[in-house]
């Protein structure tokens, strides 16, 4: 017995068996896995399933069959690749992942400052607020502002034409459209020259940011105002002014208008411009409003968590209450911040994928529908998981650089 | 000064009601400068305008749908005749929680009032069942039963003790009781399931489950000198933290079937089954980050303490590191719960039939066209009652672990 338990505690021993012990499970588990996937054909139907080899991704090269709505920029028809489709639907997700992140921080800093507000009614509006929004679920919110926005606007026959008149002088005719089919705005259409702007942009940008850097450096070392911002800036609007005369403009603006198709035109929908669709609308209040509320208490923690002589101190040398939270509040809080505020992003890029129940075509849509039509669903799955691995590593890496250059310097 | 504010009778209305407003909240919050006056007049128009808007909304619009389909949202289809076995549970809870507030919580005045009206909207909701107003009365006399008991033995150390354990025993037992009442003899199958009914058990059978497999999962995460086992851990976490959960519970549905052994019958598992899988296995990664980050707090030499003394690793687990990590961690690990509470919303998806999905067939029925927002409403007030009370809940026991005050 002695001669056991002496075996057994000494460490290394047990670490080889726990360890070993793992390993097995692991291995069994895994023989266990493919076992029941290679005999998928004999155990059910094949309506989910495809046929072995397993895990090969070829049937993604296929004729997608299906067409995304909510397109922007990037879109496909029903005869471009199931690929494609794919990632056209999580190209749809990081746009509405990225307008949430912008519209959810913004929302979410005013409030989580308002609940620590002076003003009593204020405080008080924005702790409702949050104690609402937070305790009910996100997707029951997306379905009542979906309702809302529905409810709210016309039926596109007699749809709201917004025109900006000066004076009487018409200046742009249909800027705005709104109707049940989203709201139409203008929007820039670029030319052929678009990529050689794209590239001339980033030049002079790089540029610019070394000069800046040169500057800087300059200003530390000899000392004096070496204008810091300004020649960076006419460097840039100087390269532009050139491109532009160079080679022309490569947008031009273009409002929306609706067509008429069908029998008689019965038919009518949205032509130039861009659309926001009232799901993607909803989606963004829904989330946004949703995230905002986990977002200002993770504000008002770092807030809180700051020592109350910085606040003092700041109020002792007279500076103004806006001037005391820019300059040194907010900068402060920013450091505890931003670990959990990168959490959150990802959360909420997660979420997005919620927008599926309101028919929002994104990265979930796009591979559900493609399992549905051609099986495979354990290789859609399995891309999938990949994909949102990407931006979730993607975020956590931005946040992560974020967050070493606000602990180095501050802001 | 005294004699100034004492109110007598030569002090006109006027003067008093401006004495109680200089003394009051009012004074010193709304109105202190120039900018808080302008500013609170103009968030009280705000406010007039939105409690307007609300009052309208409540007043116009269209309830009947909700006391029409009261029974539906509460248990979805499940069938009549077997109701019986849902009740039990609503008693044993009832009875448990009077029990467990006077043990634990010794509930405020306030709280109190507000159990009080959280059950007399409760009550509503099941009044017009047949006979099931007398069923629900039953269970509000068993948790004032449980209360009362709780509080005459508080002070009374060995009945207390004895009355702690049967507290501690009853919560361990509720969810098998819960899951024996459901399937014994011929229960109708879990397609029947549905209502708020299956929100709950989802996420209780989750929470009960998915914990102590988080447990696993953080040790193994934090274990020093166990590489392969904290690889295996991390690996779970953050592969099953990678996905959202619409797209497991998707491969719950499409693909689960296909790779789950055909032990019991698991493979041809009814699609709550599956749910049930995917949630406890979600919930347990996230929690593990949770607790994770509770045992990392933990000092280094509460570990040697524990060697010390000559704990196995066992015994300090369960002696040392849980109570203090769990202690820790309790608002972020009640945070965790009340989102997965409401992520199961998101079952619909699988064709399960959760409360908000049995809204969704009622307001597309063409009887209640229209009604979608009441609809809503209430779900997100369902919803909102069980959230808040749990966030309360969570307050409450922390004041009373003293949590950041010890």
């Amino acid at each position: 017995m002695n001669a056991l338990t002496n075996f057994w505690y000494r460490s290394a021993y047990k670490r080889a068996i726990i360890q070993g012990a793992a390993i097995l499970v692991v291995v069994f588990v895994g023989l266990g896995l493919a076992g029941q996937i290679s005999n998928l054909e004999n155990v059910h139907a094949p309506t989910f399933t495809s046929s072995p080899p397993f895990l090969t991704f070829d049937f993604l090269n296929a004729r997608a069959g299906i067409a995304l709505s909510h397109g922007l920029i990037f879109d496909i028809d029903s005869n471009d690749s199931r690929m494609d489709a794919i990632l056209n639907g999580a190209w749809n997700t990081i746009r509405l992942a990225s307008v949430l992140i912008g519209f959810a921080s913004i929302m979410g800093l005013l409030v989580g400052i308002g609940r620590l507000s002076d003003f009593y009614l204020i405080r008080k509006a924005c702790t409702l607020y949050v104690e609402i929004l937070r305790n009910i679920p996100a997707l029951l919110q997306i379905y009542i502002w979906y309702v809302v926005i529905w409810l709210t606007t016309p039926a596109i026959t007699n749809a709201i034409q917004i025109d900006i008149n000066f004076f009487g002088l018409e200046l742009l005719q249909n800027f705005i459209i709104v109707s049940n089919k989203g709201f139409a705005i203008p929007w820039l259409v670029g030319h052929d020259n678009l990529g050689v702007w794209l590239f001339i942009g980033a030049v002079a940008l790089v540029g610019a940011i070394l000069l800046r850097r040169y500057l800087q450096k300059r200003q530390d070392d000899v000392g004096g105002n070496q204008r810091t911002n300004r020649y960076p800036i006419l460097i840039l609007l100087l390269i532009s002014l050139v491109a532009y005369i160079l080679l022309d403009s490569p947008f031009t603006g273009q409002t929306p208008h609706i067509i008429r198709s069908g029998a008689g035109g019965a038919i009518q929908n949205y032509q130039g411009g861009m659309v926001i669709t009232g799901e993607f609308l909803a989606i963004v209040v829904a989330l946004g409003f949703y995230t905002a509320s986990f977002i200002s208490e993770i504000v008002r923690g770092s807030i809180l968590s700051l020592p109350a002589g910085q606040a003092e101190a700041a109020k002792a040398l007279g500076l103004s209450a806006y001037q005391r939270l820019t300059l040194i509040i907010l900068p402060q809080a920013l450091r505890t911040m931003i670990p959990p505020l990168g959490n959150q992003y990802i959360n909420m890029t997660k979420n997005t994928s919620i927008a599926v129940a309101i028919g929002f075509s994104d990265v979930v849509f796009a591979t559900r529908t493609i399992s549905n039509n051609a099986g495979h669903s354990l290789e859609i799955f399995t891309t999938l998981l990949v994909i949102y691995l990407v931006m979730a590593l993607f975020i956590s890496s931005v946040m992560n650089g974020l967050n070493w250059y606000v602990q180095r310097s501050g802001i | 000064m005294s004699d100034n504010t004492q109110p007598n009778s030569e002090i006109s209305l006027l003067q008093r009601i401006r004495m109680i407003y200089e003394d009051s909240d009012a004074k010193s919050q709304l109105f202190k400068t120039k900018l808080h006056t302008v500013i609170t007049l103009v968030s009280l128009v705000i406010v007039v305008w939105a409690l307007f808007t609300i009052a309208q909304f409540l007043v116009t619009a269209e309830w009947q749908v909700i006391s029409d389909k009261r029974r539906a949202f509460m248990i979805g289809r499940y069938p009549e005749e077997h109701v019986w076995r849902i009740w039990p549970t609503v008693w044993m809870f009832a009875g448990l929680a009077g029990l467990s507030s006077a043990l634990w919580l010794r509930p405020g005045r306030r709280m109190m009032i507000s159990l009080f009206i959280a059950a007399a909207i409760v009550s509503y909701l099941f009044l017009e069942f047949d006979s099931n107003a007398l069923k629900f009365g039953f269970g509000l006399l068993l948790g004032l039963c449980g209360y009362a008991l709780g509080y005459f033995t508080y002070t009374k150390v060995s009945l207390n003790a004895l009355v702690v354990r049967i507290a501690v025993l009853g919560w361990v037992l509720l969810i098998p009781v819960i899951l024996v009442l459901l399937f014994i003899g011929d229960a109708p199958s879990t397609n029947y399931w549905g209502g708020l009914f299956v929100n709950i058990i989802l996420a209780a059978i989750a929470i009960v489950v998915g914990t102590p497999l988080a447990v696993v999962l953080a040790l193994g995460r934090t274990k020093e000198g166990y590489p392969i086992i904290r690889i295996l851990s991390t690996t779970i976490i953050e592969v099953v933290r990678g996905a959202p959960l619409i797209a497991w519970l998707f491969m719950g549905r499409f693909v689960l079937p296909f790779i789950l052994p055909s032990w019991f019958g698991l493979n041809e598992a009814d699609v709550i089954i599956r749910t049930m899988i995917i949630l406890i296995v979600f919930n347990a990664a996230y929690t593990a980050e949770v607790v994770r980050g509770g045992l990392q707090a933990i000092p280094k030499g509460q570990y040697e303490a524990a060697n010390s003394v000559g704990f196995n690793g066992w015994q300090t687990l369960r002696l040392i590191l849980l109570p203090q990590a769990l202690r820790a961690v309790l608002p972020s690990l009640i945070n965790q719960y009340i989102g997965l509470f409401k992520d199961t919303t998101l079952v619909y998806l699988i064709s399960v039939v959760d409360v908000l999905e049995v809204g969704r067939k009622a307001f597309n029925e063409l009887a209640y066209t229209g009604t979608a927002l009441e609809v809503l409403v209430f779900v997100g007030f369902l919803f909102w009652i069980v959230t808040w009370s749990m966030s309360n809940l969570s307050k409450k026991v922390e004041e009373n672990l003293g949590l950041g005050t010890r």
